[in-house]
C-alpha cells in the first residue's frame, strides 16, 4: 500500500445555520483523518452522528465551516479533484425517466469519455451488475436493490482512484451484498482507495482496513479494525474436528493442568450469509429461469490497476 | 471550454428529455392541441367571429398551458432534483455549478420553445378552420387530429414492441407531425384544390405566436431563480403572483401610481407581460417584425438578468 495520502481533513467542522444565519446545528466537530492510497476506509456512527455530512464535503457538496480538507491534493470543489472521484449515494439518486443505459450514457458524457470508449464501459458494466438484460428499462421501474446497481456502475464509469460508497449494501439482498463486498476488496486489490459509511456494521468488518467512529459529530474512536476488535485477554485455541475422545480429554486435561482453569468448548458456526449464499447457489443450479437482477458477472475489464506514480491532473 | 460546452449540451439534452418524460408535459400538450383543433366546432355561428374568437382563444390557450408548463417543469428540474439528490449526484462529478443551471435553463428552453412550436401549428390550423363563416374547412384541423391520432398510435407501438417509453415517443412524434400537417395544409384551398402553398394558411398569427413564446421562456427563467431558494409550490405561488402583476403592470404602474418611487422601482422588476399579449394588433394591420425583434431583445436582457442571479444564488447554496 502508498503511503499517499488520497483524503486529508483537519480540524473539519460543520454548522448548520438557521434562517438567521445563527448556528443552529453542529454536525461535525473537530474531525481530522487521513486515507492513504488503496486502503478500504470504513466511516461508522449512528443515524445524525456527522457521516453523511463529511462524505458531502468531502463531494464539494457542503462547505466546512472550519479546518481544511484535501481530496487527491486538491480542495475538494476543485473539478480536476471531482474527475477522479466515484460516488454512490445513499439513497440512489437517479433519474426516474431515463433507461439503465442512458443513465450510465449521461454519466459517462459528464466525465468526457470518448464515445467508443463509453459504449465499451457501460456495456462491461452492465454486464457486472447483472442488469444487461434491463438496460432498456427505465430506473424508475427498477427494484431498490436494482438501483442501488445502478448507482454503483454510475460511480465506476469513470474508473476512479477514490470510489466513495454512502451504505452500498442498503437495499441489496444477501447475493448482492456478498457481490458488493467482494467487489469493494477487487478494487482494494487494484489500488482503489475506497470510503464507506454504514450502519452494517459486519459488512465493515468484511471490507475495511481501517475505521473512524462518529458521534454527534465527534471521533469517538478511529484505527486498524484488527486492532479495534482484538480481545488480548482470551485466546482461541482451533482443533480439528475427526480428535478422539481419549485424544480430546487428554488436551482437555493438559489445557486445565497449564491454566488452572476450565477451558470453554463449542462447535464453530457458519455465519448465516454464507449459509443463505450456499443454499441460493444449490437452488440457482437446479433452476434455469430467474427475473429481476440477472448473474453479475467478475468486475468490469476497465476498472484499470491505479497506477500509483500516475500525476494528478 | 469545448469541454464546458459539451457538459453544457448533456445537461440540456438530459434536462428536456426528462421533462418531456413526465406524463404531466404529454398530457398538457396533447390536451392543448386537442382542444385547439376542436375550438371551431365550439365556436359556430357567431355572426363572422368566428375565426377570431378561435384565433384569440387559441393563444390564450397557448399562453396559459405554456405558463403552466414551463413554471411547473422548472420547479421539476431543479428543486425537485435538490430534494430528491439527483443534483447532488449530478454535482459530485467534474460539473461546475454555473453550468448544471445553465444546462437546466436551455432544456427547459428547448422545451418550451418545441411546445410553443406545436401551439404555433395548431392555432394557425385551427383558424384555418374557422376561417369562412358556416363552413368548416377541414384541412385546418383534419390534419392537426390526425397528427394528434397518429403521434399517440406511434408512441403506443413503441412503447409495446420497442419498450420506448410513451411519453417522449410521443411527443417527438408530436414534432414531427404536426409541422408536416401545417406544411400538408399549406397546400390546399378550402375547395380541395392544390393551390399556392401557404395561400389558405393565416400565417399573420405567427408573430403573435412567438411573442407569447417568448414570455413563456421569460418566466420559466423566472421560475428557475426562484427555484434556487424557494420549494416548488411557494415558487409556482410567487410566479403566479409575478404573472398576474406583469399582465397589470401597465395599469398598476401606469395610470394609478406613476409618480411612486418604490412602484416605480417595482416596475424595472417585474416584466410587462402586456408586451406579449399583442393579438389586437392582429385585428389591424398585424404585428411588424420590429416590434417582436424588440420584445426579443427585453426578453434576452431579462433573462441575461434573471440566469445570473439565478447562478449567483445556486453558486453559494449548499446541498445538503
Amino acid at each position: 500500500m502508498s503511503e499517499e495520502a488520497i483524503i486529508q481533513a483537519d480540524g473539519l467542522t460543520k454548522h448548520f445555520r438557521d434562517f438567521w444565519r445563527r448556528p443552529k446545528v453542529a454536525a461535525v466537530q473537530e474531525v481530522s483523518f487521513e486515507v492513504k492510497r488503496g486502503e478500504v476506509f470504513g466511516l461508522l456512527g449512528p443515524n445524525g452522528s456527522g457521516k453523511s455530512t463529511t462524505i458531502k464535503m468531502l463531494l464539494g457538496l457542503l462547505h466546512p465551516t472550519r479546518g481544511t480538507l484535501r481530496v487527491l491534493g486538491r480542495d475538494p470543489r476543485d473539478v480536476r479533484a471531482k474527475s477522479r472521484v466515484g460516488y454512490l449515494p445513499e439513497e440512489s439518486y437517479l433519474y426516474p425517466y431515463l433507461t439503465a443505459e442512458e443513465t450510465l450514457e449521461f454519466y459517462g458524457k459528464l466525465f468526457d469519455i470518448a464515445p467508443a470508449e463509453r459504449r465499451t464501459r457501460i456495456a462491461q458494466l452492465l454486464e457486472m451488475i447483472g442488469l444487461s438484460h434491463a438496460r432498456r428499462r427505465t430506473v424508475g421501474e427498477f427494484s431498490k436493490g436494482m438501483m442501488r446497481r445502478i448507482g454503483l456502475a454510475q460511480a465506476l464509469i469513470n474508473d476512479p482512484d477514490l470510489i466513495i460508497l454512502d451504505e452500498p449494501t442498503s437495499g441489496l439482498d444477501p447475493i448482492g451484498c456478498r457481490q458488493m463486498k467482494d467487489l469493494i476488496v477487487t478494487l482494494a486489490k487494484r489500488g482503489k482507495t475506497i470510503l464507506l459509511s454504514s450502519h452494517l456494521l459486519a459488512d465493515v468488518e468484511d471490507v475495511c482496513d481501517r475505521v473512524m467512529i462518529l458521534y454527534n459529530g465527534k471521533v469517538q474512536a478511529s484505527g486498524p479494525i484488527q486492532d479495534l476488535l482484538e480481545v488480548r485477554t482470551r485466546t482461541r485455541v482451533w482443533l480439528p474436528s475427526e480428535l478422539d475422545a481419549a485424544t480430546m480429554r487428554r488436551v482437555l486435561d493438559a489445557v486445565r493442568s497449564a491454566l488452572g482453569a476450565e477451558p470453554e468448548l463449542d462447535h464453530p458456526r457458519k455465519d448465516l450469509e454464507q449459509f443463505f449464499l450456499e443454499v441460493v447457489e444449490r437452488a440457482r443450479r437446479e433452476t434455469t429461469e430467474a427475473s429481476g437482477v440477472g448473474v453479475a458477472s467478475a468486475v468490469a475489464p476497465f476498472l484499470s490497476a491505479t497506477d500509483t506514480t500516475k500525476p494528478a491532473p | 471550454m469545448q469541454l464546458a460546452i459539451r457538459q453544457t449540451y448533456t445537461l440540456a439534452g438530459l434536462t428536456a428529455l426528462e421533462a418531456v418524460r413526465q406524463p404531466i408535459v404529454i398530457l398538457l400538450t396533447a390536451a392543448a392541441l386537442a382542444f385547439t383543433a376542436l375550438m371551431p366546432i365550439l365556436f359556430t355561428h357567431t355572426l363572422d367571429e368566428s375565426a377570431r374568437l378561435v384565433r384569440d382563444s387559441a393563444l390564450a390557450l397557448h399562453f396559459v398551458t405554456g405558463l403552466i408548463l414551463g413554471v411547473l417543469t422548472a420547479c421539476t428540474a431543479l428543486r425537485a432534483e435538490l430534494r430528491n439528490g439527483t443534483a447532488a449526484a449530478v454535482l459530485s462529478k467534474p460539473v461546475p455549478r454555473p453550468l448544471f443551471f445553465l444546462g437546466k435553463f436551455a432544456g427547459l428552453a428547448a422545451v418550451t420553445l418545441a411546445f410553443s412550436a406545436l401551439m404555433a401549428g395548431a392555432t394557425i390550423l385551427a383558424t384555418r378552420t374557422a376561417r369562412i363563416p358556416f363552413f368548416y374547412d377541414w384541412w385546418g384541423s383534419g390534419p392537426l387530429l390526425a397528427a394528434l391520432v397518429l403521434a399517440f398510435a406511434f408512441g403506443g407501438l413503441q412503447n409495446f414492441r420497442a419498450n420506448r417509453p410513451f411519453a417522449s415517443r410521443t411527443f417527438g412524434a408530436l414534432l414531427v407531425l404536426v409541422p408536416a400537417a401545417t406544411a400538408l395544409s399549406g397546400l390546399f384551398d378550402e375547395h380541395d384544390h392544390i393551390a399556392k402553398w401557404g395561400a389558405g394558411l393565416p400565417l399573420e398569427i405567427l408573430p403573435a405566436s412567438i411573442l407569447i413564446a417568448l414570455a413563456i421562456l421569460l418566466l420559466t427563467g423566472f421560475a428557475l431563480a426562484l427555484a434556487t431558494r424557494l420549494d416548488t409550490v411557494p415558487a409556482l405561488v410567487v410566479s403566479s403572483v409575478i404573472f398576474m402583476l406583469g399582465l397589470m403592470a401597465d395599469y398598476i404602474f401606469g395610470r394609478i401610481t406613476p409618480h411612486n418611487r418604490a412602484l416605480s422601482a417595482l416596475d424595472g422588476i417585474v416584466p410587462n407581460f402586456q408586451h406579449f399579449w399583442a393579438v389586437d394588433a392582429l385585428a389591424g394591420d398585424g404585428i411588424p417584425w420590429t416590434y417582436v425583434a424588440r420584445v426579443a431583445a427585453y426578453t434576452a436582457c431579462y433573462l441575461l438578468a434573471l440566469l445570473t442571479a439565478g447562478i449567483i444564488a445556486f453558486r453559494q447554496m449548499e446541498l445538503r
